[in-house]
């Protein structure tokens, strides 16, 4: 499996008056060509923040501090701004939570489509719109809504102008900020099918950036928790889903409710995610961990790396309780 | 131990200021100390030709003395006094009828809320310096008449802002969630409505009473504020510029020079204030 | 006075229960706001009509989710049924009593028998009102307790929601609480009076999955303890499961299934339902992409489509469905589907 997205030791804080929050901790991530990988996490968690800080769209008072972003070949990070630009949009396509707001409602769609293809490449307006055409097509929006204003469409319809918008240049990687989040169920179910189609069809890798653990596991190849912005957990979904190493882990899945299992008791996590301003030392998880152990209120787990997994906790510094 | 909040603490919204508005704070304090202290700040009484006419400034006569024989140096502190109150008091009246009345126009709405706005926008439409002149010269010379003078002019200013911040805050969930349990609108109005509109007064407060500071100096300048003897700085400029070409220059300065002090003082202020809020509004 | 009393079975087992609430056809259609010109050159005036010709009867002692996706008309229903707004058309029954048209001092006196939980708990709660205050406020308007034992009965509702020490929490501000503590707040807000009837509308959608659970159990003690109704509210089918006796399906302003929760999961009859259902993510990894099939977006309210509202996007529609609306008929004990093809499996 190729590498095309590298992250190591990326840490992003933000500088607020009441203190530094720490919204990305030191955190390492690769994604694969071709598939799609979900990062999981709640309020807190620093997922979105990953998310921004790969394309350099950290709003201050927020800053990259250090890390490294390898992406074809180059350092993200000390990309020159003009040539970052020439990435964003072409190379790494990003769709975020709500398209109202991402969308210019004073223009066109079929307009906004057409400007994005020619700022980045050298084709004519012909073109261009040829390019808008098909990529509407591709995700399933008929040719006579080119010209509609954002406010025209559902919600459904302008996520996927998005889509179409991040993904018409064929780029390798898509980072989908909560793309779903505000969708019914039902309209969710069919932009997902729809990102995975892409998938297929272009070759092109997904950070999808979300709190739904179900949809996670249910769409994703691999799944990575984060909490308090560090990563707890990496690996297959379906080996996340059958056998999660991590407590916090644990608990996230057993706190889903299942339609599909008889009603049982519902799980909760006790206690609050922390405040970002003054994490706990040690692991962060430590206070709300059904199984704390001295040793995580003083040290921060080290990871372990198995296979295709990912682990960072101290009831698995050992090595040997894994189980694989 | 039910803590008791006193209403004044609660009112007074804490900001945070910067360099600008701590400058500007200085600079208000300083009149504010002058008004204060004015007795023991002062050898002579302002209002009694003390001392030989058109002197410069001396040892005698820190400023000078004026025309009349007056000493500057008196009349410029107690002169702190007199626009420092005609301002409070035409605040104080400007809010006391422009926020009720706009938080009601804005609450009720229909057709109450038309005719009272078409009466606040005929109103701001006047340049304010006329309507205070008409005001102030039909009711005639006076602290109060002043000060009621100046309120009317912004008035509209205190009513449009707090009828946008209560337009606004009337769609909130809380407000519906006060309905929810039963409060009746004039519970609405004062404990989920007002309290949220206060920190607009405080940035219309802010802005608004440099132009304040300048409306008495203007009407002071023509002799439309307070009656004679009273020390006015905008009194004095008057007074003292025919003398200004034949080099008596101390008699246009001084008052000029603090009339500008506590204008700006007031415009850092109001400047650093509504920037604060602008940005907790974008931190929330 | 048919159906006032019914034997019913809730989870606590079978009952004689009676009627606290009954909506007889009720609507609320929405005009919409066009520009003058509009209305000068427009013949008919436009409307959204959010609810639509909604009957419902909600039984004492029961949790009732009402479930559909946005548009369908459920907030707006929850709102109606606390009479925040007023129905265009219908009646509202609560208690045998007929409030479609209470106003003034009387609907406030009713507002002591039901409550509402809002969505947000980051805009619901007054920002300038401590926790205590909030918490105290109703009881002060209805006059029903004052001083030291306003305090200790706010003190005690603090508690009962799990927000300890409550002397930590009477002087604090909302914005000083996590969204999942503000949330509580507001449920300790709405149980002071000590209602009959709760509408819950979306209380957990803004709050972390693992959360949300806490939340749940709480509202399912408060319902034990003080014999509360409850009508939930929520988009969010799996959320349904967990809380609800019984659950009414939204679509376009109209109820289009109702029954026990375990019946609506284990044979859903309308199509809608099930597409719902099979719409919800489950933990476990999709062998190949899931296809719903439904056709189209939700339509506009404004306009909603002849005869049954679903038949433009629905898989199994026939010509009956193009010219007639279907009306709720009971297909298996207790559960009512609106569908012409409806047919118990």
């Amino acid at each position: 499996m190729e590498e095309i997205l590298s992250i190591r030791n990326l840490k992003t804080y933000y500088f607020t008056r009441d203190g530094v929050v720490r919204a990305v901790d030191n955190v390492s991530l690769s994604i694969n060509r071709g598939e799609l990988l979900g990062l999981v996490g709640e309020s807190g968690s620093g997922k979105s923040s990953l998310g921004l800080s790969i394309v350099r769209l950290i709003p201050p008072p927020g800053r990259i501090v250090d890390g490294e972003i390898t992406f074809r070949g180059m350092n993200l990070l000390k990309l020159p701004e003009k040539e970052l630009r020439n990435i964003r949009g072409k190379h790494i396509g990003m769709i975020f939570q709500d398209p109202l707001t991402s969308l210019d409602p004073l223009r066109k769609i079929g307009d906004q489509l057409v400007e994005t293809i020619i700022v980045h490449t050298r084709v004519n307006e012909e073109e261009a719109k040829e390019i808008a055409l098909r990529a509407l097509e591709r995700v399933g929006i008929a040719p006579d809504r080119f010209d509609d204003y954002p406010h025209q469409l559902s919600g459904g319809m302008r996520q996927r102008v998005m889509i179409a918008m991040a993904t018409m240049l064929n780029p390798d990687l898509l980072i989908a900020d909560e793309p779903t989040t505000a969708l019914d169920v039902i309209v969710q179910s069919r932009i997902m099918d729809l990102l995975s189609d892409l998938k297929k069809s272009m070759k092109m890798a997904i950070l999808l950036i979300t709190h739904d653990l179900a949809l996670v596991i249910e769409r994703s190849d691999r799944v990575a928790v984060m909490y308090a912005g560090e990563l707890c957990e990496v690996g297959p979904s379906e080996v996340i889903s059958q056998e999660p190493l991590h407590p916090y882990t644990q608990l996230l899945l057993e706190s889903i409710p299942d339609i599909e299992k008889p009603r049982t008791k519902l799980v909760y996590i006790p206690g609050n995610p922390p405040d970002m301003r003054n994490p706990p030392t040690g692991c962060r998880f430590w206070p709300r961990c059904p199984k704390v152990m001295d040793v995580c209120k003083r040290i921060s787990p080290r990871s372990l790396e198995l296979d295709d997994r990912f682990v960072r906790c101290h009831l698995y510094n050992g090595g040997l309780e894994c189980g694989r | 131990m039910y803590t008791f909040r006193p209403i004044l603490v609660k009112l007074v919204p804490k900001v945070r200021l910067s360099i600008l508005g701590w400058a500007g704070a200085g600079m208000v304090a300083l009149t504010v100390f002058l008004a204060i202290f004015a007795p023991l700040l002062t050898p002579y009484d302002p209002t009694k030709a003390v001392g030989p006419s058109l002197q410069p400034p001396c040892w005698e006569y820190p400023l000078g003395t004026n025309k009349i024989g007056q000493d500057m140096w008196s009349r410029i502190v107690y002169g702190a006094r007199t626009i420092l109150i005609v301002v409070l008091l035409s605040t104080v009246i400007s809010m006391l009828i422009g926020v009720p009345l706009g938080l009601i126009s804005g609450y009720a709405g229909g057709l109450l809320d038309r005719i009272l706005s078409m009466i606040m926008d005929a109103i701001y439409a006047f340049p304010s310096l006329i309507l205070a002149i008409a005001m102030a010269a039909a009711l005639g010379p006076g602290i109060l008449n002043t000060a009621i003078s100046i309120a009317i002019v912004y008035v509209p200013t205190y009513f449009r802002m707090v009828r946008g911040q209560t337009l606004s805050i009337k769609e909130q969930l809380y407000v519906e969630a006060a309905r929810a349990i039963g409060a009746n609108h004039t519970t609405i109005l004062i404990s989920y409505i007002f309290p949220n509109v206060i920190s607009i007064i405080t940035v219309v407060f802010t802005l608004s009473v440099a132009d304040v500071v300048l409306t008495e100096a203007a009407l002071s300048f023509f002799g439309l504020s307070v009656p004679a003897p009273t020390p006015d700085w905008g009194f004095d400029l008057k007074a003292g510029h025919p003398y200004l070409l034949s080099g008596y220059w101390w008699l246009v300065t001084f008052p000029g020079l603090m009339i500008m002090i506590l204008a700006v003082g007031f415009t850092f202020i109001g400047e650093s204030v509504a920037e604060y809020f602008q940005a907790r509004e974008v931190r929330t | 006075m048919i159906g006032l009393l019914d034997v019913t079975y809730t989870m606590g087992g079978w009952s004689v229960v009676d009627e606290i609430l009954r909506l007889i056809d009720v609507r609320k259609w929405f005009p919409v706001q066009k520009s003058f010109l509009e209305r000068l050159l427009a013949k008919e005036r436009l409307f959204i009509k959010a609810v639509d010709g909604v009957n419902l009867t909600v039984w004492r002692g029961e949790t009732l989710a009402l479930v559909g996706e946005s548009g369908c008309g459920k907030t707006t229903l929850g709102r109606l049924i606390v009479r925040l707004i007023d129905p265009t058309s219908g009646r509202i029954i609560f208690n045998g009593m007929d409030i479609t048209n209470l106003q003034g001092e009387e609907l406030r006196r009713l507002r002591r028998r039901m409550q509402i939980i809002f969505q947000d708990p980051y805009a619901s709660l007054n920002p300038r009102m401590t926790i205590g205050e909030q918490v105290a406020h109703p009881l002060k308007i209805h006059e029903l307790a004052q001083g030291s034992e306003l305090r200790d009965i706010v003190m005690k509702a603090l508690e009962q929601v799990g927000l300890t020490p409550p002397e930590k929490f009477y002087n604090a501000y909302p914005r000083e609480l996590s969204g999942g503590q503000r949330q509580r707040v507001a449920i300790a807000r709405s149980i002071v009076l000590k209602p009959e009837l709760v509408v819950a509308d979306e209380p957990v959608s803004m709050i972390d999955v693992s959360l949300r659970a806490s939340i749940l159990d709480l509202m399912l003690t408060l319902k034990q303890e003080l014999n509360l109704t409850y009508i939930f509210i929520t988009h969010d089918l799996a959320v349904a499961k967990y809380i609800a006796d019984r659950i009414a399906v939204m679509y376009l302003g109209k109820i289009v299934e109702h029954g026990p929760s375990e019946l609506i999961f284990e044979n859903p009859l309308h199509p809608y339902t099930k597409a719902l259902l099979s719409s919800i993510p489950i933990p476990r990894p999709l062998k190949e992409p899931r296809k719903v099939e439904l056709k189209g977006e939700v339509p506009n309210p404004i306009n909603p489509p002849p005869g049954c509202r679903f038949h433009p996007r629905c898989p199994i529609a026939g010509e009956i469905c193009r010219r007639e609306e279907p009306e709720l008929r009971e297909i298996e004990k207790d559960h009512y589907v609106a569908c012409f093809y409806a047919i118990c499996s």
